[in-house]
């Protein structure tokens, strides 16, 4: 909406498409829509997930100083298929393999690990490189096959040659039958031992080599089930304490826990929530204020909500209402009703933080998404498209006009297209790179002027 | 798919009534139907591809429907929200989620139009009974004492054959018990019969002018020589309160040879048209109707009690 510019540190925008991933299609696979995106703790890798349950990582090559056109592209490190449909024979319900999460763990060793879900069951995967391979077995010959001993008349030290680097990824643990309903979120603790999933009404705890039990530390199924009002829509641990995490709810409040109080955290030792604006009163007032995602700043001060119509920024300290609020796209205030038809109100968009937590990002319709600069409160829509980005020109802001006057390149608020909605972004936590997922294609842009001054 | 459901309803409505006096010309539903050349047969399911509908439709219709008065814009919110939980009862396993927020939409409405009720309820008695007390010299006390009696009776239908509008006080009253925002299962089934008994949207949107709309009534109620038979009472007011050309239409005759559970919700739109010319015109209405009402009031109306008793079960269990 508005024209003004965000940089992360110069005022000019200067974010450019810096690849494209996915073909170009006019009808689109459900199976190869990305549901979820994720880098890593260093940024190295990038994840993403899709309805069809693959998991595709990218590796950032490294720089090249000859070529100046290769600048670190995400190439394909791996593919695989994470998780299959399924059915469960007792209750009659088929189980999607659409992965909803992602999330690396910090890297201990030479390999890597990320935690992978679906709606109930939570995998741990391992993803390693082999670039050698021993040779000279003494009871194994090159395929693998026993030797007859007979021919074995003198031993032999094997050797580690060099071959093709291999990435394998392994399944090291399987986390099942610990959600009776959809597995929203699922984040890994800064102990690094465990981790929590959420899913609509239960929050569990699981140590990340035990996959036969986990704790349940929230729980807010009613007794009777006629008496549910509210439902869990996301969770996350905080950065720094491992004690700590926030939950955040249908209803608009998060409630912060602390581990250390008691076992089971379902009494909160904060609740954030705004008092509700009687002027904003409308039927869909609930529905728009559900959480749809929830984000600790790097910095662990503050915590980023999206709910359907805005993006706020909550500090810790301050529970009677967020410090900042960003309207997204507050121009759909008035279609509120049709957004409820046809169900794109109970879309889940997510928000993301720049490394430094001054710039907060959120995804909109028309394949838009959104940039707020916390320090000079100045707001961008950028738009993610193959037409209108060509590779390392510079984006334009795009600009939504509400009715009255409209310039050239406006686009009208009854033009937006509902189907091309951007949910899924991640911000490189180091640079001012983003990967931003539009349907099946994979956009990953960016700011390369204010990155090299970060 | 809205606009197939608004040409279904204007059939009914024009083919059943003849000369009825409904507002909305074949032309006009045309004009607003561009697929009205589909005209499926009732009871049939619809396809997917029958619902896609453009958001500029959309937008269009909620943009007009922004000057439709409040009462009628919660009934058309009312109907989604039970489309949408009727439809989930499709599902083996609907979304908690959404299920919960559409439930607590429901809830909200519900207690709206209860404490409305309420207080028409009031309203209507008082005015009912001193307008008619004072102009005709008869005493009506027994009357409406009677008629509040009924009004807080759930069993009581005894004014349903006088008018399909009636029941709303009743259930309305029925729901009023202080069990409402207990179990989503009883919310549903008393919004199923809310949506039996659509006509709240025409009276609360009266407003403000209210006690006006009925006092006239009351009048009316004198000019008409009121039988003053308790049961009729509350009856003859809803119809001449609402639109005047209800009373010409036999409804049950027309319906005689479909299930008129179906379209009951369909029935209630025209009666808005009529009493809010200031507010849109019918034109705007209809253009409004066909895509913020879709597909709701149709298949709502499919339901019955146990089959919204069933949805819960679906949707709460597990």
């Amino acid at each position: 909406m508005s024209q003004k510019h965000v940089g992360c540190h110069g005022d000019e925008v200067a974010w450019s498409l810096y690849q494209l991933n996915g073909a170009e299609e006019f009808e689109v696979t459900a199976a190869d829509i990305i549901s979820t995106v994720e880098f890593n703790h260093t940024g190295e890798l990038l994840a993403t997930g899709d309805k069809g349950g693959r998991v595709v990582i990218f590796q950032r090559e490294p720089e090249s100083k000859n070529d100046p056109c290769n600048q670190g592209e995400y190439n394909v490190y791996s593919t695989f298929q994470s998780h299959e449909p399924e059915f469960d024979y007792l209750k009659s319900l088929e189980i999607e393999e659409k992965i909803n999460k992602i999330k690396w763990l910090p890297k201990q060793n030479a390999a890597h690990s990320l935690l992978s879900t679906n709606d109930k069951t939570i995998k741990l995967w391992k993803v390693s490189e082999r670039d050698k391979r021993p040779e000279g077995y003494n009871l194994k010959d090159e395929e693998g096959k026993l030797k007859d001993l007979s021919t074995v008349t003198s031993l032999q030290v094997p050797v580690l040659k060099p071959m093709d680097l291999m990435v394998e990824v392994s399944p090291r643990r399987i986390f099942a039958n610990g959600h009776t309903y959809h597995v929203n979120s699922i984040s890994v603790n800064s102990d690094c031992e465990t981790y929590m999933s959420a899913d609509d009404l239960r929050i569990n705890l699981w140590h990340l080599a035990i996959t036969d039990r986990s704790f349940n530390i929230v729980d807010i199924k009613p007794a009777n089930m006629e008496d549910l009002t509210e439902v869990i829509t996301a969770a996350e641990f905080h950065p720094h304490h491992c004690n700590l995490f926030v939950y955040s709810s249908s209803k608009g409040s998060l409630r912060l826990c602390d581990m250390r109080a008691s076992a089971l955290c379902d009494k909160h030792c904060k609740l954030f929530e705004e008092p509700e604006d009687p002027s904003n009163r409308s039927f869909f007032s609930e529905i728009i204020s559900s959480v749809s995602d929830i984000k600790f700043s790097h910095s662990g001060r503050y915590m980023l909500t999206r709910d359907y119509l805005t993006v706020k920024v909550w500090d810790l300290n301050m529970e009677t209402k967020p410090i900042e609020i960003y309207q997204v796209h507050d121009y759909l205030r008035s279609k509120l009703c049709s957004l409820y038809e046809n169900d794109c109100i109970f879309d889940k968009f997510e928000c993301a933080w720049n490394g430094s937590d001054s710039v907060i990002m959120t995804g909109a319709y028309n394949n838009f998404f959104r940039m707020f600069d916390r320090n000079t409160k100045r707001d961008v829509t950028l738009e993610a498209s193959r037409e209108s980005s060509k590779p390392r020109a510079i984006l334009k802001p795009r600009r939504v006009c509400i009715g009255g006057k409209r310039r050239k390149d406006d686009i009208s608020v009854d033009s937006l297209d509902f189907t091309k909605k951007i949910l899924h972004t991640a911000w490189h936590p180091a640079e001012n790179i983003i990967a931003i997922a539009a349907t099946n294609n994979l956009y990953i842009f960016q700011d390369k002027v204010n990155s090299e001054m970060h | 798919m809205s606009f197939w459901n608004q040409k279904r309803k204007m059939k009914i409505i024009s083919g059943g009534g003849g000369s009825a006096p409904v507002r909305l010309s074949a032309e006009d539903t045309v004009k607003a139907c561009p697929r009205a050349r589909f005209v499926v047969g009732r009871g049939l399911k619809r396809k997917l591809s029958e619902c896609e509908e453009s958001m500029a439709d959309l937008f269009s219709a909620f943009d007009t429907s922004r000057n439709l008065p409040y009462a009628l814009q919660r009934q058309l919110v009312l109907n989604m929200c039970l489309s949408k939980l009727q439809s989930y009862k499709m599902l083996v396993e609907p979304n908690l989620h959404q299920s919960v927020l559409i439930a607590n939409t429901v809830r909200q409405i519900q207690e709206e139009m209860r404490q409305e009720t309420s207080q028409q309820a009031t309203n209507v008695c008082n005015t009912v009974t001193s307008s008619v007390y004072n102009c005709t010299g008869i005493d009506l006390t027994g009357i409406s004492l009677h008629l509040s009696s009924g009004l807080n009776n759930p069993e009581s239908h005894a004014c349903g054959s006088c008018s399909v509008e009636t029941p709303i006080e009743n259930s309305l009253m029925m729901v009023s018990d202080d069990d409402m925002s207990s179990a989503i299962s009883s919310i549903l089934k008393d919004l199923d019969f809310m949506e039996d008994i659509n006509p709240s949207p025409c009276l609360s949107s009266a407003g403000d002018d209210q006690p006006k709309a009925l006092e006239s009534t009351g009048l009316k109620l004198e000019n008409d020589k009121l039988e003053p038979k308790a049961e009729c009472v509350f009856g003859s007011f809803e119809i001449s309160n609402s639109t005047s050309y209800l009373k010409d239409l036999a409804i049950d005759d027309i319906f005689e040879d479909i299930d008129t559970s179906m379209y009951d919700s369909d029935l209630y739109f025209p009666p808005f048209l009529p009493p809010k010319p200031p507010l849109a015109s019918s034109e705007e209405m209809l253009k409004a109707f066909p895509s913020c009402n879709s597909s709701s009031a149709n298949s709502i109306c499919r339901t019955d009690l146990s089959d919204l008793d069933h949805i819960m079960e679906i949707l709460v269990g597990s």
